[in-house]
C-alpha cells in the first residue's frame, strides 16, 4: 500500500489536515518500547488507498527530544521499506523561516515530497504575500497553499499527490539559513502588521501579573466543570443504567445458565451494591464505566480545547516556575492537574515526561495532591456532619504533605539531567470540531484497550486472594500494627487493608464504625495516602514497569503510614487544647 | 549594550552575539531558528526566576531561565 508520511513542526494545523484526509477508520500506536504515539488512517481516492500517518511534530531531522527521535526513526523505517511514499510537508506559511529549515532538510533524504503552507487565512492577516509558483519552482516539487480548518485547498494535496516528486534543489548543510534567507527574499514579501484581537488576549496570558491569576481561574473552571458534568453522567444516565438495565439483564442471564454457585460468586459478587460485590461482571464493569469513564471523558474533552486553542503551552509556562521548585517542570502541569479528578488518566499523562526522576515525582504528586473524586465525595459526606471546620481539615493536610513530599523528593532523588522547559507559543487559534472529537475518541479508546483490561485481572486476582484466604490471613496478622499506631478500632484493619483494592470506597465503609471526627480524619488522611487504587497501580506498572511501581508503592505506605501517625498525634494535642 | 536575555526588558528588541555552545541545547535553538546574528524580541518573563518570552519573527517562544541567561544580545 502507498503510505503518506505527514511531517511538520508542532503547531502547524498536522492533525487538522490529517483528519480532512483520513476518514473514522484511525488507529493510535506506541513506537515499540516507548510510549511515543503516532496516528495513521486511511485515503481513498481513485480506487486507491492510501495508508495516513500522522508523525509526531519536529523541528529538525537532528533530534532532541524523545518524541523527535522516534519521528525520525519512523521516517527512516518507512522510507527503507518496499511500500512507496510520499512525503507531506506541512508548514506555518506565517512562520516560513523557521519552517523551512525542516523542508531543506527533508529535501536531502531525496524522497517524493509535497510541500503544504496552511494557514492562508492568517498569512493575509499579518500581511504577508507568498509566491508559491516562485517558490515551487525554486524547490522543484509541488507546493499547495491550504487553510485546513474550512477545508481550502484539501482537494488540491489529494490531486496532486501523484505530482510528487524528489526533488534537485541543491545546497550545503552548513549554509542551510542563508539559503533559506535568499528564498525568502524572492517568494515573501512582509508589508505591514498590526495587532489583531487574540494578540493582545495573548499577551496578557503571558503576562507574569495577569497570566496566573488567568491560570488558576482555568484550572479551578476545568476542575468545577469536570467534576460537574461527570457527576452529572453518573448518576443521571450510567449509575441508573447500570442498575435497571444491566444489572438485571446479567442476573437474569446468568442464573439461568449457570449453577455453579462458585462460578457465580465470582461473576456476580457476594454483596448486592455494584461497587462493593468485587464480582468480574458487576463491579469489574461498574468501576472502569460508570465511576472511572465519565471523567476520562470530559477532562480529556476540556484538555481537548485548551489544547487546540493553544492555551496548554501557555499554561505550562505559567506553572514551570512553581513546579521547579518540587523538581520538575511545566510540561508535568498536565498529569499533575489531572490527579485531581482520577489518578487513571493522571498516570497516563505522565508518559509525556522524558527523565525516570520527572516521572517519579510527577506520579507521586498526582498519586497524593488530593483525593480523587469518589473519595472526596465520601469524605465530604462522613466529615461534614462535624462542620466545615472539620471537612476542610482533611484537604488542607492533604495538599500541604504532597507540597512537602514534592520538596522532600526533588531534595532526595538523584539530581539527573534537569529537563530545561523548551517551547513554542502557538498563536491562539479556533476549535476544529471533528479533529477535537477524533483525538478524544483515540483517547478514550486508548483507555479502554489499555485500563480496562487490567482492572479485570485486579478484580480477578482479589476474588483468588478472598477465596483462599491470603486476605484473611493478611488482615488477621497484620491488621493490628496499623490500628494501633493510627489509634483506631481493630476491626477498621480489614477496611483499612481492603482500601488497596476497593479505594473508592473504602472510606464509605468506615461508616458503621462510630468513629469520632478525629479518628475519621485521620482514617481519611490514611486512605487517601498509603497506596494507590487497584486500576492505578496497575496502570503505573504497564507505564513505567514493576520495578518502579513496587518503589512508589512502597513509598507511599511507609510515607502515608508515617504522616498518618503524626497528624494523629498532632490533632490528640489539638484535642486536649 | 551587551546583555543577556534574563537582563532585557520587555518589549526590549536586540541582535543575538552569543548562544551557549553546549551541542544539545545548540541543536534546539537552531532548530527553531534561534542563532547568532538575529533580531530577538523580548515580550516578557515569569517572575522570579521563571521562563523568559522572546519573539523571532512570527514566531513566540519560552525558554527556561537557564538557558536565557546563556543567551547574550546586543542593544543598539
Amino acid at each position: 500500500m502507498k503510505k503518506i508520511l505527514l511531517i511538520g513542526n508542532p503547531n502547524v494545523g498536522k492533525s487538522v489536515i490529517f483528519s480532512r484526509l483520513t476518514g473514522i477508520n484511525v488507529i493510535s500506536s506506541n513506537y515499540p518500547g516507548t510510549t511515543v504515539e503516532f496516528t495513521k488512517g486511511f485515503l481513498k481516492h481513485n480506487g486507491e488507498i492510501y495508508e495516513v500517518i500522522d508523525l509526531p511534530g519536529i523541528y529538525s531531522l537532528e533530534p532532541t527530544t524523545k518524541a523527535e527521535e522516534i519521528a525520525i526513526k519512523l521516517l527512516e523505517e518507512f522510507s527503507n521499506s518496499n511500500d512507496k511514499i510520499i512525503l507531506l510537508n506541512i508548514l506555518d506559511a506565517t512562520n516560513l523561516e523557521r519552517n523551512l529549515n525542516l523542508t531543506l532538510q527533508l529535501i536531502k533524504k531525496k524522497l517524493p515530497l509535497v510541500v503544504v503552507l496552511n494557514f492562508c487565512d492568517e498569512v493575509k492577516h499579518k500581511g504577508i504575500t507568498i509566491n508559491y509558483q516562485k517558490l515551487q519552482k525554486i524547490l522543484n516539487v509541488p507546493v499547495i497553499s491550504t487553510c485546513a480548518r474550512s477545508a481550502e485547498g484539501i482537494k488540491e494535496i489529494i490531486d496532486r499527490l501523484k505530482e510528487a516528486n524528489i526533488s534537485n534543489f541543491n545546497f550545503e548543510s552548513h549554509k542551510k539559513w542563508e539559503k533559506i534567507g535568499e528564498i525568502l527574499h524572492e517568494v515573501q514579501q512582509i508589508t505591514h502588521k498590526h495587532h489583531t484581537f487574540l494578540d493582545r488576549i495573548s499577551e496578557i496570558s503571558i503576562n507574569p501579573y495577569s497570566g496566573l491569576p488567568i491560570a488558576f481561574g482555568i484550572l479551578i473552571l476545568i476542575f468545577i466543570i469536570t467534576r460537574t458534568i461527570s457527576e452529572a453522567l453518573i448518576s443521571y444516565i450510567l449509575d441508573p443504567f447500570f442498575n435497571t438495565v444491566y444489572l438485571q439483564f446479567l442476573k437474569n442471564i446468568l442464573n439461568k445458565i449457570i449453577t455453579s454457585d462458585f462460578l457465580k460468586e465470582i461473576l456476580l459478587g457476594k454483596n448486592p451494591t455494584p461497587m462493593e460485590s468485587f464480582g468480574v461482571l458487576t463491579t469489574g464493569i461498574y468501576i472502569p464505566l460508570v465511576v472511572v469513564f465519565p471523567y476520562i471523558l470530559t477532562f480529556y474533552f476540556m484538555l481537548g480545547i485548551l489544547e487546540d486553542i493553544g492555551y496548554l503551552s501557555r499554561l505550562s509556562i505559567m506553572l514551570d516556575n512553581l513546579l521547579h521548585k518540587l523538581g520538575l517542570h511545566g510540561h508535568s502541569a498536565i498529569p499533575i492537574l489531572l490527579g485531581f479528578g482520577c489518578k487513571v488518566p493522571a498516570v497516563l499523562a505522565t508518559r509525556i515526561l522524558e527523565t525516570n526522576r520527572e516521572k517519579i515525582i510527577a506520579v507521586m504528586l498526582a498519586l497524593i495532591l488530593a483525593p480523587c473524586m469518589p473519595q472526596t465525595a465520601m469524605i465530604i459526606s462522613l466529615v461534614s456532619p462535624y462542620g466545615i471546620k472539620y471537612l476542610l481539615l482533611p484537604f488542607t493536610i492533604i495538599f500541604l504533605n504532597a507540597i512537602f513530599t514534592g520538596f522532600l523528593l526533588n531534595k532526595l532523588l538523584p539530581k539527573t539531567e534537569i529537563s530545561e522547559l523548551f517551547l513554542e507559543i502557538p498563536p491562539y487559534r479556533m476549535i476544529h470540531i471533528p479533529t477535537l472529537l477524533k483525538k478524544l475518541y483515540i483517547r478514550i479508546k486508548d483507555f479502554f484497550l489499555d485500563a480496562v483490561p487490567l482492572i479485570f485481572v485486579g478484580i480477578i486476582l482479589i476474588n483468588v486472594m478472598e477465596v483462599s484466604g491470603i486476605n484473611n490471613f493478611i488482615i488477621n496478622n497484620f491488621g493490628e500494627v496499623f490500628t494501633k499506631l493510627l489509634n483506631l478500632p481493630k476491626d477498621v484493619a480489614s477496611v483499612l487493608l481492603l482500601g488497596f483494592l476497593r479505594k473508592d470506597v473504602s472510606i464509605a465503609l468506615l461508616a458503621p464504625f462510630n468513629l469520632t471526627v478525629h479518628q475519621l480524619i485521620v482514617a481519611s488522611i490514611f486512605m487517601v495516602l498509603y497506596l494507590p487504587c487497584i486500576s492505578t497501580f496497575f496502570l503505573i506498572v504497564k507505564e513505567h514497569g514493576i520495578l518502579l511501581s513496587l518503589k512508589i508503592t512502597f513509598f507511599m505506605l511507609i510515607w502515608g503510614l508515617l504522616i498518618s501517625f503524626v497528624i494523629n498525634q498532632l490533632l490528640k494535642i489539638a484535642f486536649l487544647l | 549594550m551587551i546583555k543577556d536575555l534574563t537582563q532585557l526588558e520587555s518589549k526590549q528588541k536586540g541582535k543575538i552575539i552569543e548562544i551557549p555552545n553546549d551541542s544539545k541545547t545548540l541543536k534546539k535553538l537552531d532548530a527553531l531558528g534561534i542563532r547568532v546574528g538575529i533580531e530577538v524580541l523580548k515580550l516578557s518573563s515569569i517572575f522570579p526566576k521563571g521562563p523568559v518570552i522572546i519573539q523571532i519573527g512570527n514566531t513566540q517562544i519560552a525558554l527556561s531561565h537557564n538557558i536565557a541567561k546563556k543567551i547574550k544580545v546586543e542593544i543598539h
